[in-house]
């Protein structure tokens, strides 16, 4: 590689969202299906008791 | 030898269940044919191209029929619940993998020697090495594909969408068998001035070593439920 | 489960000081410019990765060895397999982060997204095989059977990491030189420090809440089939 190459901060800025968005819909997408799964079980423990 | 007679006696058993369904074996012969048919309409009539890539479509195809007379090895098997039978046997799980294995490659291994005539006739492809070190790489490789692919044809085949699941398992898995596969065969057809072959060779053995030895250990882990 | 939102929080601070630093603070690289700087997300998703799925080997062999040597009262230790689940699922996550930085960053540098570098091909074949045992937990629905297969089919897969490794190094050492980087500045290093214990921290309460989340819906699951924990799984 010869010289510096300039510029390119659109794919440094695309490399950082896509990082940092997708950790971000990961972690919802954990969170909902932890609600899911919390209302799952108490459903399945109210049925059981009854 | 306990283990040695009752593997022998269930290949043995596997071979002959495997010949009575012949028909369907043939059947994926001829998808083999088809597909190195396919992959020369897929680079066009360009004989220079064809002849370069021939061991890499050989290995292709043999990937390709690996999954489908697996499959039909296995389902052999979990048909007829003679899988459930046997766990209840008192017989070697490691005796059960080395038979199916073995028999796998048998099947595998034949299919292939079939195929290396096709590729010859269809792409034109030298032998310069002679037939016997291609016939020693299609069996390696064959018994390559076969380690693992057994091991994961009898899990799949008993879980849903098992089809699908038996490639996608096993692709990833058999690169770098296919690598040396592919290399091995490419220098033994192309010629062979600088001795690569036999390193090529050797990766195919060691995948070879390490597949037969794990998954003969990991197979009982699978007849525990 | 207050921890694993502590920690998270924690990784997250770390990640926003790391790339404040690595982005507006570090200087350019003397040969790249500023493309380098994909490196302090790039580096740390790839050890992120490795991390992940080492610890998906480490719960199968602890399931397998449940499965060789079974505990007196029959008790399985499903914990193994809800870190197996969680692991393996956050590592492709971040596996498939690494694959697209990757090409983000060859797509200018090298002009294409995609070469048969040693390295960016493991990690492709990596995370497509550990896809695999996600596709077939999803396939198998009797808890005892999916732990053990899936144990199984990690053990496999991460024994073969190293072998497609040296087979593509191998094999591709034919066609091309491999790249290699130049040496590291000191400055690089702080950034990229700040980011990897960042990674991890993230990783670490991604994998707790997930774990979470593959207890709750097993329990709910052997619950349902009106079988205790106890008796899943006795022949």
């Amino acid at each position: 590689m010869t010289g510096v190459m300039q510029g390119h901060w659109d794919a440094v800025v695309l490399a950082y969202s896509l990082t940092f968005g997708s950790m971000g819909v990961y972690l919802v997408s954990v969170l909902v299906r932890t609600r899911v799964a919390l209302a799952a079980r108490e459903a399945a423990d109210q049925k059981e008791a009854s | 030898m306990e283990p040695l007679r009752q593997c022998l006696a269930l290949a043995q058993k596997q071979l002959l269940l495997q010949w009575r369904t012949r028909a369907r074996l043939g059947s994926v012969g001829v998808f083999g044919v088809t597909a190195l048919l396919i992959f020369s309409f897929a680079v066009g009539p360009d004989s220079t191209a064809l002849k370069a890539h021939a061991a890499g479509y050989l290995w292709l195809a043999l990937l390709l029929m690996s999954t489908l007379s697996l499959q039909e090895a296995a389902r052999l098997d979990v048909q007829n619940g003679a899988l459930e039978a046997l766990v209840l046997l008192p017989v070697d799980g490691r005796a059960m993998y080395y038979a199916k294995a073995l028999v796998n490659t048998v099947t595998l291994g034949a299919l292939g020697t079939l195929l290396i005539p096709v590729v010859v006739a269809l792409y034109d492809a030298p032998m310069k090495e002679g037939p016997l070190l291609l016939l020693a790489v299609v069996w390696l490789g064959s018994a390559a594909l076969v380690a693992p692919g057994t091991l994961y044809a009898v899990l799949t085949s008993r879980a849903r969408a098992g089809d699908v699941l038996l490639p996608l398992l096993l692709f990833p898995l058999v690169v770098p068998a296919l690598l040396g596969a592919v290399k091995a065969t490419e220098v033994v057809m192309a010629g062979d001035p600088m001795g690569r072959a036999s390193s090529w060779i050797g990766l195919i053995v060691a995948f070879d070593a390490i597949y037969w030895s794990l998954c003969g250990l990991l197979y009982p882990l699978l007849l525990e439920d | 489960m207050k921890l694993m939102p502590a920690v998270g929080a924690l990784g997250v601070f770390l990640l926003v000081v790391g790339s404040w630093i690595g982005l507006f603070v570090a200087p350019a690289d003397r040969f790249m410019g500023d493309i380098q700087r994909i490196m302090y997300v790039h580096v740390p998703s790839a050890w992120t990765t490795m991390v992940c799925f080492t610890v998906s080997l480490v719960a199968a062999l602890g399931w397998v060895y449940g499965v060789v040597r079974p505990a007196k009262d029959g008790q399985r230790s499903w914990g193994w397999d809800d870190a197996l689940e969680s692991s393996i699922e956050v590592g492709v996550m971040f596996g498939a982060l690494l694959v697209m930085q990757g090409m983000i960053w060859a797509k200018p540098t090298w002009g294409v997204y995609w070469t048969w570098d040693p390295r960016l091909t493991t990690v492709a074949v990596m995370e497509l095989m550990f896809v695999a045992v996600l596709a077939l937990r999803s396939f198998v629905d009797e808890p005892v059977r999916r732990a053990t297969w899936s144990a199984v089919t990690t053990l496999v897969a991460y024994v073969n990491v190293p072998l497609v490794y040296f087979s593509v190094r191998w094999w591709s050492s034919l066609h091309q030189v491999q790249s290699t980087s130049d040496s590291i500045d000191p400055e690089i290093w702080r950034p990229l420090g700040i980011n990897a214990f960042g990674f991890l921290f993230v990783a670490i309460a991604f994998m707790g809440l997930r774990t979470q989340v593959a207890r709750l819906t097993r329990e709910t699951l052997l619950a349902g089939d009106d079988v205790g924990p106890s008796a899943g799984g006795a022949r």
